[in-house]
């Protein structure tokens, strides 16, 4: 490989670097060291975007959509660790040290711009894998023992969903006699078995996005794991395991396929709408909303073109907007203590720079415009309009307005209500992060051409 | 000439299973450091039993004095259709192929209950209701194993069955046959009350097989004793001619000195096997009652298991 | 080579039953590693078969055989010292379905894995015997549901890895040693984790009584 090539690598080698000096026991370190490794894997990820041709070698497959996914990786990592330096003192009881918190944390993001850029469709499980592995210390962080029984259902069912995973790659290998995506894009085998393998596949990667019927486990995590933890599972965790989706789904779309993976969306989005009108934790409630988004960048990839830079809008916009979210419930929790949206109230007057961001914020990622997400979802419905014709985009269209309302009544509850119950506090620190992010994906929203020209390649019907 | 060998076989048996038995409780005694018993102590016990006087219970009817007779009768009928001393069918062996044998061995452990029932007392209650429990799960494993035994040769003749596995060694090494043996072997121990199923005491918190005959006096007591002996006897050579070493069993050309000679062998292997059953009883320990019914599901398992091997592999 | 495949998946069928016999933790951990003893004779069994002499299968079988077979017990063991003061006692307090029934269900499955092979995928691969890893994988996923220890849990799990390991070796070619390392990698990661985590969960388990799951809805 020359040097251009090694570039691809920089962002997993920047995180891992990070990784290994936050070993180093000095006091603040490794804060200061995952703060620049995350700024230099971002930086690299800019480069990756903006000057790295689509390049695929035996073990590096990087065209317009890992790099777009990449990007995102990068962004949400950054922010997560911006925010994470100031959250962390708000949680008592700590599982462990900080250190090695930040240790797992730049651990899981190198495990996840390894999958991402991959081309062997085994070393993307074996990415995947690793990040259920560095990940679920990070959902324990607080030790108390909801925590402890989410984390571990995480850790059980992620890991059963993947060995299903693993035998679609061995179906998978077994029947093309290789794992390389860029070949099998070329040529795949037709038979039976390679079908199956995968259809399998959908089903073991969605155990780790989120999909119905495998999704038992993310209101669970999200409800318990502290912020900036939920933040990066659903901003990038959620979208890199359907990026193994996509890629699966683009080696083979049969009319089984998409079929079958345009029903698993539909069905998410449908059970995560009908689950978010009664939920009381306004951290799962947003857990929900972002398996609500996972099913519309599903029937997104299930649908391509059109469809496919539809998904890819939410991807970015989502990560950026439901990150922004976690971050703000992230400081509505340190200040109130307590999770249950009946304890919440008064929000605008106690802290209104959180409370507006929340409202924001919720409208964004319920697909409110002029956020993205909307426009990701008109792209996402003319292209499901124009294959599937009017009822199944009218029966989507309906459950998303559902947890439209429900989601916004119940912030705006939070928010609104209460009137001057408590005196304005001073806002916490790192608020400006989340604000930031949230702009970012509002900016986002222009920069929708240069997406289409990065996913050029797909979208040619 | 075939009623000569069936009369040799039928003597076989009844003099010799109470030896066994002998055995057995001797190597037991002998593996713990103690001195134990003479080998022939089974035969004294049964020779002083016969001049006992018999006690019957008032409260019983006619069906408890004539149980242990028909059991008895029910065993020296097995004794000849069975393959135990010759690898060829003797004169009555087509009365009964190896499920109706099986049925045949259910049939009396059913009598025996019933007999002992009917003496009103309260541990002949205790002892059958276990036995019967135990029995309703591993009779039907008995079953399963003779019919999985049988689609060897496609038929259900013990006798065809020692000759597949005598001559070709495909089926002898396969999985089924393995499966099976290793369930009968499991089956072996429930059936003739060894450990871990049964102990030897008379501990009532344990007792299965030992408390059926509990009001028993006399000579009923020596002919339901020795009844148990020859069971054990034709379980124990069923298990060695047909499953575990279908080797060298007297065949038609060896005439009558051939079927002597194997009487010798056959009395080899039984103590080796007798043997092995002394070391698990000192080596383990009983199993709670309940515990006796997973233990069945395993061995019902295994004896399934041995269908599945077959569908797998041959069909 | 067929014979030896049956044999051996047979032979770690019967364990697995085993382990759905056996109450005490430390038996299932011990049945496993035997079972893991067993996949990588077969491993080694496959490389001599192979006639290019596939080295690679060998040091996959090594690796096999350290790490899944000695150091993942070996770690789990270790936890469970750490954790209970009688070791040897642990045991499923609460079975959800006694140990007969969950045998007789073990059964069902095995049948019903051997069918959805034969109907499924038997036409395709013509292998009769690669009906044993899927009935080895739904009984490991019957470990995994019937059972509230957090360790037997694991244990299923690793059951389940082991299945795949034999389906990926017999039916199709194997997969490539990258990944099959990475696999065999990620799992001792796992485990390291998983120890760590569990050790809190059963802690708080035993002081409480009662696991965590009506807490967490709210």
């Amino acid at each position: 490989m020359n040097t251009t090539d090694l570039f691809s690598l920089l962002p997993i080698g920047c995180s891992v670097g990070g990784a290994i000096l936050c070993l180093i026991p000095i006091p603040w370190f490794e804060r200061i060291v995952s703060l620049i490794a995350s700024i230099t894997a971002f930086l690299s990820a800019i480069y990756i975007l903006v000057f790295l041709p689509d390049m695929t070698n035996s073990y590096v497959y990087i065209d317009g959509l890992s790099k777009l996914v990449l990007f995102t990786v990068a962004l949400v990592y950054v922010s997560t660790v911006l925010y994470s330096l100031t959250y962390l003192k708000h949680i008592k009881n700590p599982l462990f040290k900080t250190r090695l918190y930040y240790l797992l944390l730049n651990v899981f993001a190198s495990t996840m711009f390894f999958s991402v850029s991959m081309d062997n469709i085994g070393l993307i499980w074996v990415g995947i894998e690793a990040t259920t592995v560095s990940s679920a210390l990070l959902v324990a962080t607080e030790n108390n023992n909801a925590t402890i029984e989410s984390a571990w259902r995480y850790v059980i069912i992620v890991s059963t969903g993947l060995v299903i995973s693993l035998i679609a790659t061995t179906f998978i290998y077994g029947s093309s006699g290789t794992l390389s995506i860029s070949q099998l894009m070329i040529y795949h085998p037709v038979n039976r078995v390679f079908l199956i393998g995968i259809l399998l596949a959908i089903i073991g990667f969605g155990t780790k996005a989120g999909i119905f019927p495998m999704h038992t486990w993310l209101p669970d995590v999200h409800g318990k794991a502290p912020a900036p933890v939920s933040a990066i599972f659903s901003g990038v965790l959620l979208p890199v395991a359907l990026y193994a989706m996509a890629r699966v789904i683009q080696i083979y779309p049969s009319s089984v396929v998409t079929t079958f993976a345009l029903t698993l969306g539909v069905l998410t989005v449908v059970v995560a709408a009908l689950m978010m009108t009664v939920q009381e934790n306004y951290k799962r409630m947003f857990a929900y909303s972002s398996m609500e988004n996972m099913g519309m960048i599903l029937i997104g990839f299930s649908l391509g073109q059109g469809g496919l830079l539809g998904a890819v809008i939410i991807i970015i916009a989502h990560g950026l907007a439901k990150s922004a979210v976690f971050f703000f419930t992230g400081d509505v929790l340190s200040t109130y203590g307590s999770t249950s949206m009946g304890d919440v109230k008064g929000l605008l007057g106690r802290l209104p720079r959180t409370a507006g961001g929340l409202f924001m914020g919720a409208m964004a990622v319920t697909g409110a415009p002029p956020f993205p997400i909307f426009i990701g979802e008109l792209f996402i419905f003319a292209e499901l309009i124009r294959q599937y014709g009017w009822g199944i985009a009218a029966t989507v269209m309906l459950f998303l307005a559902i947890a439209f309302i429900s989601v916004n009544f119940k912030v705006g509850k939070m928010i609104f209500t209460g009137g001057k119950l408590y005196p304005k506090e001073k806002a916490h620190k790192a608020t400006w992060v989340p604000i930031v992010n949230l702009s970012l994906s509002l900016l986002s929203l222009f920069f929708i051409p240069y997406f289409e020209q990065f996913l050029h390649k797909f979208l040619i019907p | 000439m075939s009623i000569v060998y069936s009369l040799l076989e039928l003597l076989f048996v009844l003099l010799l299973s109470p030896l066994f038995i002998g055995i057995l409780n001797t190597i037991e005694e002998r593996l713990e450091s103690k001195q134990g018993p003479s080998i022939f102590q089974p035969y004294y016990d049964l020779i002083k039993l016969f001049h006992k006087e018999i006690l019957v219970p008032q409260v019983s009817s006619p069906i408890y004095r004539l149980g242990p007779y028909v059991v008895f009768t029910f065993y020296l009928f097995l004794s000849i259709i069975l393959p135990i001393i010759t690898a060829f069918p003797l004169a009555f062996a087509p009365s009964a192929d190896f499920i109706g044998g099986g049925l045949f061995f259910g049939a009396a452990a059913a009598i025996k209950k019933f007999s002992a029932i009917d003496s009103r007392s309260n541990y002949a209650h205790l002892g059958t209701s276990r036995a019967a429990s135990i029995g309703a799960l591993s009779e039907p494993i008995t079953m399963l194993i003779f019919i999985m035994l049988g689609v060897l040769s496609n038929t259900n003749n013990p006798f065809v069955i020692n000759q597949v596995l005598r001559s070709s060694s495909e089926w002898y090494f396969s999985l089924l046959h393995g499966f099976v043996t290793i369930a009968f072997f499991l089956v072996l121990i429930i059936e003739t009350g060894q450990l871990p199923i049964e102990s030897h005491s008379n501990a009532e918190l344990g007792m299965i097989d030992d408390a059926i005959p509990f009001e028993y006096s006399g000579p009923d007591l020596a002919i339901y004793k020795w009844g148990t002996y020859m069971k054990k006897f034709i379980l124990m050579s069923v298990f060695l001619n047909v499953y575990l070493i279908p080797f060298g069993v007297a065949t038609e050309q060896d005439g009558l000195l051939g079927v002597v000679i194997y009487m010798g062998i056959h009395l080899l292997k039984l103590t080796g096997l007798v043997i092995v059953f002394a070391l698990i009883n000192t080596t383990v320990s009983k199993f709670r009652l309940y515990k006796n019914f997973d233990f069945l599901a395993v061995v019902f398992a295994l004896a399934f298991l041995a269908s599945l091997a077959y569908y797998i592999v041959r069909y | 080579m067929n014979y030896i495949f049956e044999i051996i998946g047979f032979i770690l069928i019967v364990l697995t039953l085993l382990m759905q016999w056996e109450v005490y933790v430390t038996n299932i951990i011990l049945l496993f590693s035997l079972s893991t003893v067993f996949v990588s004779t077969f491993l080694v069994l496959l490389g001599f078969s192979r006639p290019e002499g596939n080295y690679l299968l060998f040091v996959l079988a090594g690796l096999t055989l350290t790490i899944r077979g000695i150091v993942i017990p070996v770690i789990m063991s270790r936890a469970l010292h750490r954790l209970y003061d009688k070791p040897w006692r642990v045991r499923e307090d609460k079975p959800m379905m006694g140990v007969g029934g969950s045998i007789l269900v073990s059964l069902v499955l095995i049948v019903l894995g051997y069918y959805i092979y034969q109907n499924s995928l038997y036409e395709v691969l013509k292998i009769r015997s690669g009906a044993v890893p899927f009935a080895l994988f739904m009984q490991a996923s019957l470990l995994i549901i019937s059972r509230r220890h957090a360790y037997i849990q694991m244990i299923g799990f690793l059951v389940m890895e082991n299945a795949v390991v034999m389906l990926s070796g017999w039916v199709f070619s194997g997969l490539p040693f990258v990944v099959e390392a990475g696999a065999i990698l990620d799992l001792l990661g796992l485990v390291v984790v998983s120890s760590l985590i569990i050790r809190v969960r059963e802690q708080a388990i035993m002081e409480e009584g009662e696991s965590y799951e009506s807490e967490l809805r709210g």
